[in-house]
């Protein structure tokens, strides 16, 4: 069996960081999805060579806490555009909170439904209220 | 092979890997990957190279992702990144015969099914049959990944554990709801490929 050089090992590790959230090439994996581009667009986009997209991939994502610094860190390190990879980020990630956000209304509209059901008739308390007074 | 690795360069990365260096993932890989993977080859002459590969490259990834998992005192990091690259090969071929034992199930279950049937309505059936696995198949032809294949193939089967399709993607270390985001990402992923190639699901 053939063995396997070190460009065809980072290839394959980089395919398995784009399926791992916390690592850039997930976040690429996920922009490239939302704007239908390919990884071949991305690196034109980006001006990256394919040997450094490889590596880019295996980057850890920005932290959320730490963007700016981590952004920087990232586009020094591979001489990017830190407004387009910073845009790209945030694309990504926006479109996954909206994701998420679309999930959480379907619980919000059955709720609704219930508090409106029990919600009391105000005239029918206050007839019964005076009703209680005249008896006492 | 392991002496290889640059123990002290090791170190600090590690130490940068737990402060939250972003970039210090990518140079673990690059100082590691090959020499991990080369010593994981000699422990499994006979497995596929490819599996081996994978198994080293979770071990790795998975120590970026969490590297304060790794205590330095139980041991040098790059031992214990073999020994995890070891169990993750073992694991990942006890999958595969998972799989093939599954696949085998599968071409029984068809050959069962015909028996009983009525001459013209097995005829009719069979001619479907032949359809629907000859579309299948070009399908998977269209496919270059051979885990997208076996996604397909689990999809075409109606398996609609998540379970399952995280086997294939190996993500089943990740939280439930992200590992449905994932199948669900991938499996989108590959059904508007198919559908630019002009095949409808």
């Amino acid at each position: 069996m053939s063995q396997m050089d070190q460009r065809e090992l980072m290839l394959r590790a980089a395919q398995a960081a784009r399926l791992r959230p916390q690592f850039l090439g997930n976040v690429f994996a996920k922009y490239e999805t939302l704007e239908d581009l390919d990884e071949t667009a991305m690196q034109r986009d980006l001006g990256i060579s394919e040997a450094d997209w490889l590596r880019l991939q295996l980057v850890r994502r920005p932290r959320a806490s730490m963007f700016l610094k981590d952004v920087t860190a990232i586009a020094s390190e591979f001489n990017l555009n830190r407004a387009a990879l910073a845009s790209v980020v945030r694309r990504a990630d926006a479109a996954e909170s909206l994701q998420d956000q679309r999930r959480e209304p379907r619980r919000e509209g059955r709720l609704l439904a219930a508090r409106s059901r029990k919600k009391p008739k105000k005239s029918s308390n206050r007839t019964a209220r005076k009703g209680n007074r005249h008896e006492s | 092979m392991a002496d290889a690795i640059d123990q002290e360069a090791l170190d600090e990365l590690h130490q940068r890997l737990l402060a939250g260096d972003c970039v210090a993932s990518e140079k673990c890989c690059a100082i590691l990957l090959e020499p991990l993977t080369a010593e994981t080859r000699r422990k499994f002459p006979k497995v596929d190279p490819h599996l081996v590969a994978d198994g080293v490259i979770d071990a790795i990834l998975d120590y970026c992702d969490h590297p304060e998992k790794f205590d330095p005192a139980d041991g040098r990091i790059d031992r214990l990144l073999a020994a995890a690259s070891w169990r993750n090969v073992a694991n990942r071929l006890q999958g595969e015969q998972s799989r093939k034992k599954r696949e085998r199930k599968v071409g029984a279950k068809k050959g069962e099914a015909d028996v009983a049937l009525e001459p013209v309505v097995r005829k009719i059936q069979e001619e479907d049959q032949q359809r629907s696995d000859a579309k299948l198949q070009a399908m998977l032809d269209a496919l270059a990944s051979s885990q997208d294949r076996e996604i397909l193939l689990l999809r075409s089967q109606g398996e609609r554990r998540t379970s399952e399709y995280a086997n294939v993607l190996g993500i089943t270390h990740l939280a439930a709801s992200e590992q449905e985001k994932e199948v669900k990402r991938h499996k989108d992923r590959i059904i508007k490929y198919l559908g630019r190639k002009g095949f409808k699901s």
